[in-house]
């Protein structure tokens, strides 16, 4: 076999792992924060690609001389239906013609371009699906350390992470600070944060330092709930001043981060706010 | 890069947050509604003007 037609031949044996390596890479790229051209390296690609093939081939085979079986069983019992004449199983023709013994006939050819189609699909949705998904749940398979953990997942499985972005302080003691759902987050080769972007965030200035006028913030049941009463102690900390929307998109460089905070926000609460929480009046911000 | 929210989940949180009145009562709410298991509904409190998410009536376990 002439060597082009060689490489083709090879490329028709290995195309179902590489459809399956292109739908990982598709689904991997989405969530990644980190060189996400480098999904898979190189050797472990070509590795996965054969294993994959010749598994998935080897269950194709399978399939088809069952299949083959089965409907010359079915002509045996019934002669009445004949659709022509039996076809060698295509993968066995293939794999024949790849080794240089005879030449595949037309309409197995077709089979086999039909087998491949087949199988591609079949990979395609499984790697794109839920099962997999499970199965790699917990792997955190870019390298993204905190934030595959606290943004990418929950992202990925219906909560809308919000970040506070705390920046430097300009005078060391007030500060400005972002409150939004994080849309983008840039880490460098080892891990570091290099950008932040959160959409229609609120702004707000914060102050750290000592505080001696009144007492800790508590939450708003603690203040409800009857209990002892706190004596003024000074105390450090910081204070959320008045917050203002910022709307649009505030992208925010690594260099004038100061502190970020996520909290996750479940997607049902928000349809659930959507519908339940009318329009008119708007709540006058705190 | 990675996108990680789509334009329409960006418009809902921001609208959310803008009905309840910011992303603290948004996160409030999430906790509230953890606490509950997810079974409730978000109503308005009178004495304050805030959302809460309120439990939904369970039978006492006897």
């Amino acid at each position: 076999m002439a060597l082009t037609l060689g490489l083709l031949a090879s490329v028709l044996v290995l195309l179902p792992g590489l459809a399956v390596l292109a739908a990982f890479n598709f689904r991997t790229r989405r969530g990644g924060a980190r060189r996400p051209e480098l999904a898979l390296t190189t050797i472990s690609a070509l590795v996965m690609a054969a294993a994959v093939s010749i598994v998935v081939h080897l269950v194709a085979w399978a399939a088809i001389e069952g299949a083959l079986a089965f409907v010359t069983a079915l002509h045996d019992a019934y002669p009445v239906l004949d659709l022509g004449p039996k076809i060698e199983n295509p993968l066995t023709s293939f794999f024949a013609a790849v080794a240089g013994n005879k030449p595949m006939a037309f309409s197995g050819a077709v089979a086999l371009g039909m087998v491949l189609i087949t199988e591609m699909v079949a990979l395609v949705n499984f790697v794109l699906g839920e099962t997999f998904e499970l199965a790699f749940d917990e792997y955190d398979l870019n390298g993204q350390g905190w934030v595959f953990e606290h943004i990418t997942r929950p992202a990925e499985n219906g909560y809308t992470p919000v970040g506070h972005v705390f920046t430097a302080t300009m005078s060391g003691k007030y500060g400005i600070a972002y409150k939004g759902p994080i849309i983008d987050i840039r880490q460098g080769d080892k891990g570091e944060i290099l950008s932040i972007a959160l959409a229609r965030p609120e702004r707000f200035l914060y102050e750290l330092g000592t505080f001696d006028d009144d007492p800790p913030k508590k939450s708003w049941i603690e203040r409800l709930l009857p209990g002892d009463a706190e004596e003024a102690e000074p105390h450090s900390g910081v204070r959320h001043h008045e917050k203002d929307y910022a709307g649009g998109v505030v992208a925010l460089d690594a260099r004038v981060i100061n502190n970020i905070v996520v909290r996750s926000i479940a997607d049902e609460l928000l349809e659930q706010i959507d519908e339940e929480v009318p329009d008119e009046p708007e709540v006058p911000l705190a | 890069m990675a996108s990680i929210l789509t334009l329409g989940q960006q418009r809902k949180a921001g609208t959310a947050a803008r009905k309840v009145g910011g992303y603290g009562e948004l996160i409030r709410l999430e906790t509230e509604r953890r606490k509950a298991k997810g079974q409730g509904k978000i109503v308005l409190e009178a004495s304050t003007g805030r959302y809460i998410f309120q439990p939904k009536k369970t039978a006492p376990a006897s």
